[in-house]
């Protein structure tokens, strides 16, 4: 069985490509979410830890790193990638525990990378 | 004449006769005259004669002394007569030098005043001194009453000693005195509490503080900006004695400066939502082309189509990264010192670049002579990348060979390094150079057409001092490949 990944973009042309790039990897897209508050929400009501959770920054609501915080409060050992548009983030996100940075806009083979490595991060 | 004379007491009590005088009168330094009950001089001692001459016999002291036909106005020979000395400052027109005098009455064997022992003693140039103290002290208090900068002095506990008209002037007080009433360190006069804090404490910890900017209030609670300077003026002992200072209204280049700023910060906001927005939009537009372009299914001709989609979106990517690129280098503080190490650092950018494409299609030969480090940072990294991934990317068929080359170059004293990279791709051809690398020197230039990497290369390593040139591998032959030479100061040395 594949594994699950839960994406979080408050841009839904985002959410649909994730969903056809993680389909061709042969990833189970487990759930997702549109803003920080339903994230957050859907995530800690999944049955099980997602394998990775792939998030954008500025949303609304709340933001990905205060979504993130929140989640690895409850969840130390969940993997966030983060993937945005903003770059100011990137290193801060990494320190505050992410396992990775893919800045937007991307590639194909950029993102087919920077999941396989967020995955195979410890 | 004479000034200041005063009554100094009793004189000599004790007869002496004209010989006695005449002997402690040689034995002085000073100035000094025996003047009968008559006002005949009747003996000057060497300094008396060498000031005023030797001719002294038979004259009476205002016309051997005072150099007049008659009495002087001012003469208190009655009151020495009387048995009283008398002290006074005089300058005299005869010697042209000012003494301190003193006339002591001299008994004679009856016990009245048979003579007056006049004494002068030189105090010209101490006098010159203190009119000179004088006159400074008099320009000094001109001086700050008249300036433009508002000056101060206070107490170490914070009450004003003194205010010059400028300071009241710039707080809009009627009168200095007005000022004076206030307390230095009250909220009526700063606005910013934490302003007030941060200029005491740069004061307790450097014992001076220079050009301090400030947010003040005025009596009217409108608020102006000034810069402060405050230095301490020890006291007597050695301690804190009085702060003085000095307050210049700079309201309207602060304000200006502010209002820059936010200008500034409004545009990087700007810039950056809408590079944000449009990193968003696009990368959509990037993977559905590409997903497109995977459809082996998918027509020929609507492949074409999207591919040319995918390539001005690629672009549109590229375009965004550099100038958030370039916007973030041009906000590197001014003296930036980091360094790129090329013969430590280089080696990985050519390993990274290699391995963007299939093993064996890129050899890369590169000479680093040791302890070539050049200003830049991680920057240059990133130009380097760049310059072979587009040796890569535009290679001919069977690969690509690059060659990058370090040298040293310098210019009168400073010393800079010159780095080579060359290809045997498929070259620029003349026509392009141009488009490619125009100069670039003004924001028309900037706005007149979509900008190659190149040009933000040019722009990133000008940054740092640096430039870049292009041309080909064999020179006048375009075909054998390109050649890029980029030229950065030595990094300065750390510590």
């Amino acid at each position: 069985m594949g594994k699950r990944i839960f994406v979080v973009d408050d841009e839904k042309e985002i959410i649909e490509i994730y969903a056809i790039i993680l389909g061709r990897m042969g990833l189970e897209l487990s759930g997702k979410a549109l803003n920080g508050d339903e994230a957050v929400a859907s995530i800690r009501g999944q049955p099980t830890r997602p394998d990775l959770v792939i998030m954008d920054h500025r949303m609304p609501e709340k933001d990905g790193l205060d979504v993130m915080l929140e989640l690895l409060k409850g969840d130390p050992k969940l993997r966030v990638l983060f993937v945005s548009a903003d770059l100011s983030i990137r290193t801060v996100a990494k320190d505050m525990g992410a396992v990775g940075f893919l800045p937007k806009p991307f590639s194909f083979q950029g993102f087919v990378r920077a999941v396989q490595d967020a995955l195979a991060a410890t | 004449m004479a000034t200041e004379d005063e009554g100094v007491g009793q004189g000599c009590r004790s007869h002496m006769s004209l010989e006695e005088l005449k002997a402690l009168v040689d034995s002085m330094d000073d100035v000094a005259h025996i003047v009968d009950r008559d006002l005949n001089v009747v003996y000057a001692n060497a300094a008396g004669r060498r000031d005023f001459g030797q001719d002294y016999g038979s004259r009476k002291c205002y016309q051997y002394l005072h150099a007049r036909s008659d009495k002087c106005p001012w003469c208190r020979h009655q009151d020495v007569l009387s048995g009283r000395a008398i002290r006074f400052q005089w300058q005299s027109v005869v010697s042209g030098r000012t003494y301190e005098l003193i006339d002591i009455p001299i008994p004679g064997a009856d016990g009245r005043t048979a003579f007056k022992l006049e004494i002068a003693k030189d105090v010209t140039q101490s006098k010159m001194l203190e009119d000179a103290l004088l006159d400074m002290s008099q320009r000094y208090r001109a001086m700050v009453e008249n300036a433009v900068e508002g000056i101060f002095r206070t107490t170490v506990e914070g009450r004003f000693l003194s205010v010059n008209p400028a300071l009241a002037h710039m707080f809009g007080y009627a009168s200095v005195d007005e000022l004076m009433a206030k307390d230095p360190m009250s909220s009526d006069i700063w606005v910013e509490p934490s302003q007030r804090v941060t200029l005491l404490e740069r004061f307790v910890k450097e014992g001076v503080v220079r050009n301090h900017e400030v947010l003040l209030r005025r009596v009217d609670g409108s608020t102006f900006w000034a810069s402060t300077s405050v230095r301490a003026v020890a006291g007597p002992g050695g301690g804190l004695g009085v702060l003085d200072g000095m307050v210049i209204d700079i309201d309207r280049r602060k304000r200006a400066e502010l209002g820059l700023e936010q200008a500034l910060a409004k545009s990087r906001a700007y810039f950056d939502l809408l590079a944000h927005d449009i990193a968003n939009i696009i990368t959509p537009v990037i993977i559905n082309s590409e997903l497109v372009m995977l459809d082996q299914d998918a027509p020929a001709d609507a492949r074409r189509r999207v591919a040319g989609i995918l390539r001005q979106a690629q672009r549109a990517a590229s375009l965004i990264s550099d100038l958030r690129w370039l916007e973030t280098v041009e906000r590197l503080p001014e003296g930036e010192n980091d360094q790129f190490d090329l013969s430590d650092q280089l080696p990985s950018v050519i390993e990274f670049v290699k391995a963007q494409y299939p093993a064996g299609s890129m050899t890369v030969r590169s000479s680093v002579p040791p302890g070539a480090r050049v200003a830049g940072g991680d920057h240059v990294r990133r130009v380097l990348t760049g310059i072979m991934d587009n040796s890569g990317r535009y290679a001919k068929e069977g690969g690509v060979v690059v060659g990058i080359t370090v040298t040293e170059a310098r210019s009168g004293e400073a010393r800079s390094w010159s780095i080579d990279v060359s290809d045997n791709g498929p070259g620029i051809p003349d026509a392009r150079k141009g488009a490619i690398m125009p100069s670039l020197t003004s924001e028309r230039d900037i706005n007149r057409g979509v900008a190659s990497s190149l040009q933000f290369y040019s722009l990133v390593l000008a940054h740092f001092g640096g430039s870049i040139a292009i041309g080909d591998r064999v020179p006048g032959d375009p075909d054998k490949g390109a050649r890029v030479v980029i030229t950065l100061p030595e990094a300065a040395s750390h510590g």
